[in-house]
């Protein structure tokens, strides 16, 4: 056993280590109906806990939700992709420009979030132009509603309430990776 | 409202004596500031969700200078719950949290939607009023729970460890019956089971996602420690470890086989086979190990040499020898010559106990081996030895008579007067009154002196004596020189002086180291000698003794290869 101990030990670190490396490349993808994005929600989920606590404590708007959980599972996986795609522009157009936070690291994350963003928009137009990321009315309502609400409040509270349910967003996106159960 | 009343009160009693008037006046003051002070109750501090397994609690702490008596009231809200056309958050009263004492609401059934978020708010009142809402931040069940510990089931097949887990499970909230796991809720969950094992003191790793895990194959009778926690790997989220489990594998059957053969049979033989040695070990020294030793006192220092008493002994032969007596006995052949020698002569003892720091074998060497030439005067020329011998000599003449020790030294006093008659007789030779005259002279003539007083008889008893002394002191010479003597073969030539009387015989070294001048010596002696008194003692002796079978003057003869001239 002696001898035997490490070996056993470091062979199943590795094996371990290996497995979740697969996970991770695999988590990493997501099946947004037709469309495949690489997509990393953890770094994602990173930059957004940076900033998580202030916004939420910014945000004194109780009564009013944005990105409720139920209207975006409800969102069909065909239409996820399209609907991302207009989230994305909605957040990168709307939201990032608009946030003016004091703190360096906020504004830090927020930009790490704007590009990462950016770059899974592109990712989303290539499926867009191979005609994969179509949406029907009934989704694009959802969104005029999500749009409709921001604007009900002055564009910087609004920006902080929208900053703040990012968390909807990301758990959302999560739920589009390929885990084997 | 009370401040009211009794303003009311006071304008009423203008009638009271004044000294009522100013007590009232007094508790209106009173009144006031406790009035003034119920609106500014302390609010709670710190509300906070505390969420363990989705069991969220609601816990606050009471403000600043609030009595013990002050009571809380919980609401909670919905996060985009507003009301209709107003951007208001409805706010919905808990009922189990009103006006309670305690600091702590359960929420769990109000707040059980893992999709929702919440707000909730305290309030303190007390009997000056109550305080503004505390309003917690917006709480995310979901996210912020806290992971207890799995359940962890481990056995031990054999060599392997088989683990199950489960859980953890969700507060079990309302009238819910089912137990649901939290996995159901967190499809990334996955378990870190650490297996630790004490020997070794390594730890292993497992990430699992299933529930259950087998490890092996492992050492007998090891002690493994087992335990898992919650793993989220794109998640940060708080889990609890779950306690160590700990387990020992099977024993080793081969050991305790082992351990049978070496208890059972290997170590009751040992002992036993050590007690009996022992037990043996025992009893021989008891049956032979006690050996009596004798006192130190009781050791003899001084034990004589058998060597050089041998010297001594060829000396006394030497002197027998001359006491040739021609009477043949009956006690001869009683003699048995294989008896051992007669004890020690006194003569060779008595000097050595009278002089002990003198060297004996130069004091032998003085006697036995001196030149024929000198004998008259070695006796008196001598040391004070020599006189010491002629007394004793002399006292033994005394004393053998009743014994059968014998005084050697007489012999020849005995005989020359026989053979001095007989030369008398015969030739009237001119030796006769020399020799008697040098016989007296000489050491052993005089130790001889009273002897001549004596009979004729008792010569003739003092004739058998020496006989059987003779005999006993040439046996046991013979014996001895053969055993020493058997390859020098040289002829034993008896030297006789007239003058002195005395018969000189060399002694055995003597004769060892020059046979050849002995033997050219004695020609000597006889052409000197004219009359040859030893031929007439030899015809005697051979004569009378020869016809004794086995006689030991043959022995002699053959033994010492005696030379008897029978020519007369």
């Amino acid at each position: 056993m002696t001898t035997r101990g490490p070996r056993t030990v470091s062979c199943l670190l590795l094996f371990g280590l290996l497995a979740s490396c697969l996970l991770v490349t695999t988590g990493r993808q997501l099946h947004l109906g037709n469309c495949k994005i690489n997509v990393h929600t953890q770094e994602l989920k990173q930059y957004f806990n940076e900033i998580r606590q202030s916004v939420l404590l910014d945000d004194n708007h109780m009564g009013l939700r944005l990105l409720k959980s139920l209207t975006m599972k409800d969102v069909k996986a065909v239409e996820s992709c399209c609907f991302l795609r207009m989230l994305l522009r909605f957040y990168v157009e709307r939201v990032f420009s608009s946030s003016a936070a004091g703190q360096s690291q906020i504004r830090r994350s927020t930009s790490n979030l704007a590009n990462s963003f950016l770059s899974i928009k592109k990712d989303l137009r290539q499926c867009h132009a191979h005609m994969q990321c179509h949406c029907q009315e009934h989704t694009s309502h959802k969104f005029a509603a999500i749009q409709t609400s921001f604007e009900k409040l002055n564009p910087k509270e609004a920006a902080v309430k929208a900053m703040g349910e990012l968390d909807c967003l990301l758990d959302w996106l999560d739920s589009f990776h390929h885990f084997r159960h | 409202m009370h401040g009211h009343g009794n303003e009311k009160y006071i304008a009423h009693g203008t009638s009271l004596p004044k000294k009522t008037l100013l007590t009232f006046i007094c508790l209106l003051t009173l009144e006031a500031t406790v009035v003034a002070h119920g609106s500014t109750v302390a609010p709670p501090q710190g509300v906070r969700f505390n969420s363990y397994n989705l069991k969220n609690v609601l816990e606050w702490k009471p403000g600043n200078r609030v009595g013990n008596r002050t009571r809380y009231t919980v609401q909670y809200a919905i996060y985009g719950d507003r009301e209709k056309n107003t951007e208001r958050v409805v706010w919905r009263s808990k009922k189990q949290c009103r006006d309670v004492l305690q600091t702590v609401c359960d929420l769990s059934n109000e707040t059980s939607d893992l999709d929702d978020e919440y707000y909730a708010r305290v309030k303190a009142i007390n009997t000056a009023g109550a305080s503004k809402w505390t309003t917690t931040s917006r709480f995310i069940p979901k996210r912020e729970t806290i992971f207890g510990p799995p359940i962890v089931k481990v056995t031990v097949n054999e060599r392997k460890l088989v683990i199950k887990l489960k859980g953890p499970m969700r507060w079990r909230f309302g009238n819910s019956t089912k137990e649901h796991s939290l996995a159901k809720y967190y499809r990334q969950m996955m378990y870190n089971v650490s297996i630790h094992n004490i020997e070794t003191k390594q730890t292993m790793i497992f990430l699992l996602h299933n529930n259950s895990m087998a490890y092996g194959l492992l050492n007998y009778s090891t002690e493994f420690c087992v335990s898992a926690k919650v793993l989220f790997l794109s998640l940060v989220r708080q889990t609890r470890a779950s306690e160590d489990q700990c387990v020992t594998t099977a024993k080793d059957p081969f050991f305790d086989q082992i351990l049978l053969v070496m208890l059972g049979y290997i170590l009751p033989l040992a002992l036993t086979v050590f007690s009996l040695s022992l037990i043996g070990c025992l009893v021989y020294h008891y049956v032979f190990g006690n050996k009596q030793k004798k006192p130190s006192n009781l050791w003899v220092n001084h034990l004589p040499d058998p060597e050089r008493q041998f010297c001594a002994d060829v000396w006394l032969t030497v002197n027998l020898i001359s006491v040739g007596v021609p009477k043949p006995n009956s006690e001869e052949n009683n003699w048995e010559p294989d008896d051992p020698p007669a004890p020690p002569f006194p003569p060779a003892k008595r000097p050595e106990e009278e002089q002990p720091p003198v060297p004996r074998i130069s004091a032998y060497a003085n006697q036995t081996c001196a030149p024929p030439i000198a004998p008259p005067l070695a006796p008196l020329g001598d040391d004070g030895r020599a006189g010491a011998w002629r007394h004793h000599s002399l006292a033994w003449a005394n004393v053998s008579q009743g014994s059968d020790y014998g005084i050697v030294v007489k012999a020849p006093s005995l005989e020359e007067e026989e053979e001095e008659e007989e030369e008398e007789e015969e030739e009237k030779g001119e030796a006769g009154p020399e020799g008697r005259g040098a016989g007296s002279s000489s050491a052993v003539g005089s130790g001889a002196q009273p002897s001549e007083q004596l009979t004729r008889e008792d010569r003739a008893q003092w004739a058998t004596s020496y006989r059987q002394q003779f005999q006993a002191a040439r046996t046991s010479a013979c014996q001895e020189e053969e055993e020493d003597e058997a390859d020098t073969d040289g002829s034993i030539l008896v030297d006789w002086d007239p003058k002195t009387r005395k018969l000189q015989i060399p002694s055995l070294c003597m004769l060892q180291l020059e046979p050849e001048e002995a033997e050219e010596e004695r020609p000597e002696c006889d052409q000197v000698e004219p009359v040859n008194i030893l031929s007439d003692l030899y015809i005697r002796q051979s004569s009378e003794e020869a016809t004794e079978p086995e006689d030991v003057l043959t022995n002699m003869e053959n033994n010492w290869d005696l030379q008897i001239n029978m020519d007369k």
